[in-house]
């Protein structure tokens, strides 16, 4: 399942990976490694660990064993070299931000003192915002957007900070079928321009299709690898146990049991 | 000629020197805490407001012990005081509002125990309590003046950083940003802005000018540094309405702000309804 590659074209190198969390142990032996310019589905039961995997790849909880090196650096080393578009839940929506603010974040350091913005840093928000087409909406309120033109916002705010790795946590929350269409698209551009990007989703439908690896996680790395050929009736049991029944009934039967059933 | 006596009334009083005082804390009362407002809405973080303003007694008692300036005695107390909530909302295990509620509590309680302790301190506590903006002196002004200097340049250098952290705390923590220090920076400033208000406002009061101009204008304005101006604007109207119903009617100037505040919030919210009422 694990595909050995030469290390300078992995981004993310997982070997027996382990996080506790409290005496939880929320990681369990997670290897997996993701080559630069791909779009890696992770997919799990809530509480499956994916956010915990996303935190540690970003460094915020630290590994109990095993190692996750991102080009080759340590998680907490590699601080502010991987975008980070966090679920839609975790952003306190009372703050009244535009678009431009937004994106602004992404080129915030601890010294980029004042209010004020370059001129330089006025065109790369533009052209970030441009990316994810949304220029013609930069003094609208993101708070005031759909579901999906948040995520893009954010992604712009990925493309400012100048990061080519970039997290998507649950980005398909709260986003309707033609927006995540559009996201897709959108995401499939910036991986064919080099960024590497993991996704967590609950949405099996769009994995087959749109995304080049799945990583299955439930506490431990249940599959990895090409979602036509991992995502077996057995990998689904495993990962949502008896509910998978829905799964199976719903994903697989619409998609003519072309997961490798 | 009815028109020049009206202006009168407004500018006769400030004739006299401790009215030119009063004036100046007001405006910088009213201009300081709704910037800080504008953040303390949208954190949820209104109750600690009120406790760093009521845990400041027993400095304030201490300093009139010691002979300090009230304000420069409640200075380290009150900054101590943020800290440590800060350390508590990270750490508790009992639920913020508890642990901030424990502490502001029995530090009011301690400074009116050491009130009737010292009975000797001349201290009135109404004024302490509600404010006495006409009884500010030449020293009081100066504080007031190089804190407000201080809290408006430092929301001014960190103005990203706090919108980041407020707005999306794990992407600044993620984008290297030191977020536990630059809580604890807005929470010393928020301390500052609110025992240099203490004087005008009083302690049970400087939630209101904290926290109602900068409702009011967060009702009408579209953009966070729009909602910041005009919450200045609110505040500066309130604290000198306040200041005028001190010295025309011998109110006590915390609740003539309050209410003031409170007024003007009201008009907001009104025609906010009848506009979008009428569209």
């Amino acid at each position: 399942m694990l595909q050995k590659t030469s290390n300078n074209v992995c981004q993310i190198v997982s070997e027996g990976c382990c996080v506790e969390l409290g005496n939880e142990l929320v990681l369990d032996d997670v290897s997996f490694e993701i080559k630069k310019g791909t779009l890696v589905g992770v997919v799990g039961p809530n509480g499956g660990g994916k956010t915990t995997l996303f935190n540690t790849i970003l460094g915020l909880v630290s590994i109990t064993h095993g190692s996750m090196k991102i080009k080759g650096l340590n998680p907490d080393q590699a601080k502010g070299m991987i975008g980070y578009v966090p679920q839609r839940e975790k952003l306190n929506w009372k703050f009244p931000v535009t678009a431009r603010q937004v994106v602004q974040m992404g080129i915030t350091s601890n010294t980029s003192f004042l209010p004020f913005l370059s001129k330089k840093d006025q065109q790369l928000i533009e052209e970030s915002l441009n990316k994810v087409e949304l220029l013609n909406r930069i003094d609208d309120r993101v708070d005031e957007m759909s579901g999906g033109q948040r995520q893009r916002v954010f992604l712009a705010r990925t493309l400012a900070q100048g990061a080519e790795i970039l997290l998507l946590d649950e980005a398909f929350s709260g986003v309707d079928i033609g927006s995540q269409e559009k996201l897709l698209d959108i995401l499939k551009i910036l991986k064919d321009d080099g960024n590497t990007i993991l996704m967590a989703t609950h949405d099996l439908n769009t994995i087959g299709e749109r995304f080049d690896e799945v990583l299955c996680l439930n506490r431990h790395c249940c599959a990895f690898g090409d979602p036509l050929k991992v995502l077996t009736p057995d990998v689904l049991v495993e990962l949502y146990g008896s509910h998978s029944s829905m799964f199976k009934d719903h994903t697989l039967g619409k998609h003519g049991h072309n997961y490798g059933v | 000629m009815d028109i020049i006596m009206g202006f009168e009334y407004l500018y006769e009083p400030f004739s006299y020197g401790f009215m030119f005082r009063s004036l100046m804390v007001a405006i910088l009362v009213g201009l300081m805490l709704p910037l800080l407002g504008a953040y303390v809405i949208n954190r949820n973080l209104g109750f600690m407001g009120d406790a760093i303003a009521h845990a400041s007694l027993p400095a304030l008692v201490v300093g009139l012990l010691i002979g300090v300036n009230i304000v420069i005695a409640a200075i380290p107390a009150a900054i101590i005081i943020a800290l440590m909530i800060g350390y508590l909302i990270s750490r508790s295990k009992i639920g913020e509002d508890t642990a901030i509620g424990i502490i502001f509590s029995s530090l009011f309680a301690l400074g009116f125990i050491l009130l009737s302790i010292f009975k000797e301190v001349a201290l009135d506590v109404e004024d302490l309590l509600f404010g006495q903006i006409l009884g500010v002196s030449n020293l009081d002004v100066s504080i007031t003046l190089i804190l407000s200097v201080i809290v408006i340049i430092t929301l001014l250098i960190f103005y990203k950083q706090f919108l980041f952290v407020s707005f999306d705390p794990t992407g600044a923590k993620v984008a290297g940003l030191r977020v536990k220090l630059l809580d604890n920076i807005f929470l010393v400033v928020l301390s500052l802005a609110i025992i240099a208000s203490l004087q005008s406002v009083g302690i049970i009061l400087v939630l209101s000018m904290l926290i109602t101009p900068a409702a009011a204008a967060k009702l009408l304005m579209k953009s966070f540094h729009g909602a910041m101006i005009v919450g200045s604007v609110f505040g500066i109207i309130a604290s000198m309405s306040g200041l005028y119903l001190s010295y025309y009617l011998d109110f006590p100037s915390g609740p003539s702000m309050a209410l003031a505040a409170t007024l003007i919030f009201l008009i907001v919210l009104i025609l906010r309804r009848t506009i979008s009422y009428n569209n």
